[in-house]
């Protein structure tokens, strides 16, 4: 209906216009009278009757989505009644940063209609889409009645995931991609293939069921680098981050993490993760679908308000390290300490590499101070020859992650030769 | 396109709305002008259409309201002189209809401030254009510059009721195309409005939802209109105001008084408007006497009676007044002068005068005014007496309700049969309140005193009687005085009319005002005690015993006070014949010559005779009036009002009663626990607070906390009590009922005031819980 003054003036004319009406009988103020109170009884008994023989609910097609994804719900309304509905306003509340449209129809008596709702998924994260509002009223906006139908319901926005065709995992420094005169102190269970025996190999690496069938001795070959695990590090102190909305640093991080993920996971390896916000998170290393939509549903809801030091999660983290896995980092931190924690898995057979976030791109800044400060990280990460992945505010992570990442040359030299002494 | 030009083009509530005021101005035109306050109006409809185009213009601008105000004053003022000149200049060029309007307005002002009364209608015009344009700038100004529909609406509404309950004419007609405009105006603005909100909470509309939106709309709005229309024509005063005016007490004080209020809007004071649209409390001489042939009234009565509504006392040299400030209010069938009147025939002679019942049939509305003949005794409907000065005298009649066409009234009148011999021998002992009442001659100059002085002379006139014949003889007869609608006035404001009427070369024509005028104020000047009656004079005979009174046998005429006999009418106009009397033998002294103001019943005219003589076949009482020989309605009235309520109310209590039953039959054969729950949750839905399906005890009863904050612990009790109940598949103790229903208790008030306060908070936030 109308604001609070006209309320009011409507309220106060209509009663100056009764008393006048009954006190003089005339014939105008008593026309007047009528049609008032026939609209307002009419408008009333449209709007209680107005959602009489309405059935409405509503269904999301994709209750999980990322980023840039069209998130769409189908609604139908049925009026069963014979009383046609000049309009009827549907809508959920929602908690999404740009709600599902609702939409006003009206709607002929004993019809059906249905449509679909679309809005784009702006911002990760989950969001309680709320119960199905039916509204209707009279046409003057006199009076309205409103039924809630149908329970709320949660819609998770993942990160927005980039396609890394070119990503390759850094190798971890197992036992047999370097050359060393001393045993090694492991072997990989995990055979990739057979190759016929050559002399000096062990004598336990011969796969007896093979050699059998082949009719000569065959060996079982080992490539621990491809079946080596990943642990990802995603650094969310606050302290390490810079910038707000979609285009904060936290969000690029949060995006590196889960495409990085999403393609380990894509090529049969397990991926764990540790998310360092106000509260530690970690999902141990695992395969499979399942795991996906964990880190993912993981990486939606963090934000950056850690407080812990990097370096004081690396050096917890640290424990959990497995010989053969790879240890990726996230993080937008300028701090060196970190650095030096990270240099020691070497020696336990960890790989590691390091996404590092340009944190002052990402608020526009561009002093010598941060320069200076990235600089030192950079030159840190080179001194323990650690790969890293420099990302600025803007960049297309498919590209930058795909690139191949700086300080890994000396690892990629390696990696024939290391095959090659494997063979021997 | 630009934001402006945009916003120019396509304001916010559409070019469309514009033409729904428009309509609602034009009815209002059309209603200024049906009522025909003065002659020439074809101004008002241009001044509207300009005043509401300047607003929207306006409106529209976002200019400041320091210079729309200012800008629409100046246009304003272009356009109502521009038109108004137009029409009652035609012949000048603009510039000369300036100058003229000019000369007009000052010469209007300075008779008003020189009590004089102007005749010039520009002014009044001008006035009217104003009205009409701050009518329709204001209105369009509220719905383009503030969005204010509703401000508008009403505005018009307001002007247009106005204007219709102030006019006699029937303009019921005009409020329908107002009624139709300005609902489609406020459904429009409703479409408008909702689009917006759509808009802002991103609901997106269907193409289809503006459509079917304004076709529902104009289903409401033309079956609203037809179906007022008909409870109108069959319902509107009858049974309502009956029931209300039923009412004894402070109420029906009120309505009298409200009705007094409206009802001088109805006869508006100080004038008799021209095409005889009621009679007021005064008039002034105004050169012109505007008729028609609309039939007025029919009266059955046995013989042609002057009708008489009003009577004047005071003279004030170009007009009456009536100093009727007393009004009393008369039950239908109650006595008029329920005790003592010097007015009131005395004479225990049979043959002075007789009583009759007639009836009045209105045809056309002639206000509230109340025609009698002679000295009215008992009227069958409920009027308003109006004394002079107080006192007990007839200054007027009102009829306490409306009187609408094809409704009539009956009343009681006493009727002089006085003979010239008897009003010869009257006398001249007159009562106090008639000396100090109707002597009065203010004014009147020395030598229309001593030309009346000289008529009575002149015709050896030695007894009141046959000098106020004499009196009226010589305005009736002179060869001086000339019969025309049309007279001319004095052009000096301060000369007295009689003056000029008697002796000026200019005078000696005019209309009945004049004559009985001279008349009143020359038989003061001698020393009788004399006044202006009006009403109407005997209309046409139709048919055996039903007179046809028609607009044009509105008149003015002197009456003469005669001890014993009360007032007689002296018919001076030329243009209808004089009244005759029968001789009568010899002179013939009053009977009564004792008057004992302290006596209830004074004489045999108190003898009301309500028999049914004089009814029309067609007539219907005026609502709280009755027939005569039916039982006074007022009892009946009341006893059916009260009937009425006490049936609503039997009604409604029965229908508590059973709802009450209902419920408790409903909630006794529950496990206990579930009961206190249901009843914590039935009443909190009537609060307007109800369960959502998806929420769970606990969820609903902590949402309810939060809103009773002060009894969380009583909710908690009845919360646990039901989940209890729910899942231990015990039973519970009597002392955990006890508790329960104690905690129920304790939440009764609680929940009462908030569903007070949730209501509250709806109506004036629209806030809803979900």
């Amino acid at each position: 209906m109308a604001s609070l003054p006209g309320r009011l003036l409507t309220i106060f004319a209509g009663t100056v216009l009764v008393v006048a009406a009954f006190s003089t009988g005339i014939s105008v103020l008593f026309f007047l009278v009528y049609l008032l109170a026939i609209l307002l009884a009419a408008s009333w008994w449209y709007a209680r009757r107005g959602l009489q023989g309405l059935k409405a609910g509503y269904q999301v097609i994709n209750p999980h989505a990322q980023v840039g994804d069209v998130l769409e719900s189908v609604y139908r309304i049925d009026n069963e009644s014979s009383l046609a509905k000049p309009w009827v306003e549907l809508s959920n509340d929602s908690t999404l940063p740009a709600p599902l449209p609702g939409r006003a129809i009206g709607i002929a008596a004993k019809t059906t209609r249905q449509w679909v709702g679309k809005v784009e998924l702006i911002r990760r994260g989950s969001y309680r889409l709320g119960a199905l509002r039916v509204r209707t009223g009279d046409p003057f906006g006199f009076f309205s009645s409103e039924m809630v139908v149908g329970r709320p319901t949660w819609v998770v926005v993942f990160p927005r995931i980039y396609l890394l065709p070119h990503w390759r995992l850094p190798p971890s420094p197992v036992d047999g991609t370097t050359p060393s005169k001393r045993r090694f102190e492991a072997a990989t269970p995990l055979a990739s293939t057979i190759r016929p025996y050559v002399h000096g190999d062990a004598i336990n690496r011969i796969h007896w069921l093979s050699s059998v069938r082949h009719g000569e001795l065959q060996v079982k070959e080992f490539d621990p680098e491809q079946t080596a695990d990943l642990w990802l590090l995603l650094d969310l102190d606050r302290a390490a981050h810079a910038g707000s909305g979609p285009d904060a640093s936290v969000e690029t991080g949060v995006s590196a993490a889960a495409s990085i993920a999403v393609q380990t996971l894509a090529e049969n390896r397990a991926v764990g993760i540790t998310v360092s916000a106000r509260r530690q998170q970690v999902l141990t290393p695992d395969r499979g679908i399942r795991v996906e939509q964990k880190i993912l549903n993981l990486l939606a809801n963090v934000q950056a308000d850690g407080s812990r030091p990097l370096a004081e999660v690396v050096v917890a983290t640290l424990t959990q390290m497995r010989r053969g896995m790879t240890l990726c980092i996230v993080t937008g931190s300028t701090d060196r300490e970190w650095v030096r924690a990270l240099a020691s898995l070497r020696r336990r057979g960890v790989g590691s590499m390091v996404v590092l976030l340009d944190r002052a791109s990402f608020v526009g800044r561009d002093d010598g101070e941060s320069r200076a400060e990235l600089a030192a990280v950079r030159h840190a990460l080179a001194e323990y020859d650690i790969a890293y992945h420099l990302v600025r505010s803007g960049d297309n992570l498919s590209t930058v992650l795909g690139r191949a990442p700086t300080g890994a040359l000396t690892a990629r030299r390696r990696l024939p030769a290391s095959r090659e002494r494997n063979r021997a | 396109m630009p934001d402006r030009l945009r916003r120019l083009l396509f304001p916010r509530e559409g070019w469309l709305s514009w033409v729904f005021l428009f309509v609602m101005l034009l009815s209002l035109g059309w209603s200024v002008q049906s009522a025909q306050w003065i002659p020439q109006h074809d101004f008002v409809v241009p001044v509207a259409f300009w005043g509401s185009l300047a607003g929207l213009l306006l409106g529209i601008t976002r200019w400041r309201v320091l210079i729309t105000l200012p800008l629409a004053g100046l246009a304003g003022a272009g356009v109502v002189l521009w038109a108004v000149g137009g029409e009652y200049f035609t012949r000048l060029d603009q510039l000369a209809r300036l100058f003229a309007l000019r000369a007009e307005a000052i010469t209007f002002i300075r008779l008003v401030v020189d009590a004089a009364v102007p005749t010039q209608l520009s002014p009044y015009a001008i006035g009217l254009g104003a009205l009409i344009w701050v009518t329709a700038f204001i209105a369009a100004y509220a719905i383009y510059r503030h969005h204010r529909v509703l401000d508008a609406i009403l505005l018009v509404g307001v002007t247009m009721v106005i204007n219709i309950s102030a006019t006699l004419t029937p303009l019921l007609l005009f409020i329908v195309p107002f009624s139709l405009a300005a609902l489609l105006l406020w459904l429009r603005n409703a479409l408008i409005g909702r689009e917006e909100t759509w808009k802002l909470r991103q609901v997106l509309e269907s193409t289809d939802v503006h459509g079917s939106m304004l076709r529902s709309g104009f289903g409401f709005i033309f079956g609203s209109i037809a179906l007022a229309l008909i409870l109108t024509t069959v319902a509107v005063a009858a049974p309502l105001t009956s029931v209300w005016g039923s009412l004894d007490g402070a109420w029906t004080e009120m309505r009298n008084d409200f009705s007094n209020l409206v009802g001088g809007l109805n006869a508006p004071a100080g004038t008799r408007l021209p095409g005889g649209q009621g009679f007021g409390t005064s008039f002034a001489v105004r050169g012109s006497w505007f008729s028609r042939d609309t039939e007025v009234m029919t009266v059955a009565s046995k013989k042609g009676y002057y009708m008489e509504t009003i009577t004047y006392d005071i003279y004030t040299g170009h007009g009456w007044n009536s100093s009727a400030l007393g009004r009393r209010t008369v039950a239908a069938g109650g006595r008029i002068f329920p005790g003592y009147t010097s007015e009131r025939p005395l004479s225990k002679d049979p043959t002075a005068f007789h009583t009759e019942t007639v009836a009045v049939e209105i045809q056309h509305s002639v206000g509230r005014n109340v025609f009698s003949p002679g000295f009215p005794t008992v009227a069958l409907l409920p009027v308003v007496v109006r004394e002079p000065t107080g006192k007990a005298m007839l200054g007027g009649l009102e009829s306490a309700v409306s009187l609408d066409p094809g409704r009539g009234y009956q009343i009681t009148a006493v009727i002089s049969d006085a003979t010239e011999a008897m009003l010869a021998g009257a006398g001249t002992a007159y009562p106090t309140d008639i000396v100090s009442t109707y002597l009065g001659t203010s004014g009147v100059t020395d030598r229309t005193k001593e030309l009346a002085r000289s008529i009575v002379d002149a015709a050896h006139a030695t007894d009141p009687y046959h000098e106020a014949v004499a009196l009226a003889a010589y305005l009736h007869n002179g060869p001086r005085f000339r019969y025309a609608t049309t007279a001319p006035l004095p052009t000096d404001p301060n000369r007295d009319l009689v003056d000029f009427f008697l002796f000026d070369p200019q005078g000696g024509v005019g209309y009945c005002e004049y004559y009985a005028t001279a008349m009143a104020v020359m038989a003061r000047s001698i020393g009788l005690p004399a006044r202006v009656a009006v009403g109407y004079a005997p209309g046409e005979l139709t048919k055996p015993g039903v007179y046809q009174v028609r607009e044009r046998n509105a008149h003015a005429w002197a009456e003469v006070y005669f001890p014993g006999y009360g007032w007689q009418s002296f018919e001076a106009t030329k243009s209808i014949p004089a009244l005759t009397r029968a001789t009568g033998s010899g002179i013939v002294p009053p009977i009564v010559t004792r008057i004992d103001p302290g006596s209830r019943q004074v004489g045999p005219a108190d003898e009301g005779n309500l028999g049914q003589i004089n009814s029309l076949p067609s007539f219907a009482p005026v609502d709280g009036g009755y027939l005569a020989g039916e039982t006074p309605p007022a009892d009946e009235a009341r006893g059916g009002a009260a009937l009425v309520f006490a049936l609503v109310l039997g009604a409604l209590a029965l229908y508590a009663l059973w709802r009450l039953f209902r419920r408790r039959r409903y909630f006794r054969f529950m496990a206990p626990g579930d009961r206190q729950w249901q009843r914590l949750a039935f009443a909190a839905s009537r609060a307007g607070a109800s369960r959502a399906p998806s929420e769970t005890i606990y969820e609903y009863a902590t949402w309810l906390q939060d809103e009773l904050p002060t009894r969380r612990p009583e909710i908690r009790t009845i919360a646990d009590g039901k989940v209890w109940q729910s899942y231990s598949g015990r039973s519970m103790s009597s002392e955990a009922i006890a508790r329960l229903e104690r905690a129920l208790e304790r939440l009764r008030l609680p929940l009462v005031w908030l569903a007070l306060r949730r209501r509250a908070n709806a109506f004036f936030s629209r806030r809803t819980r979900r």
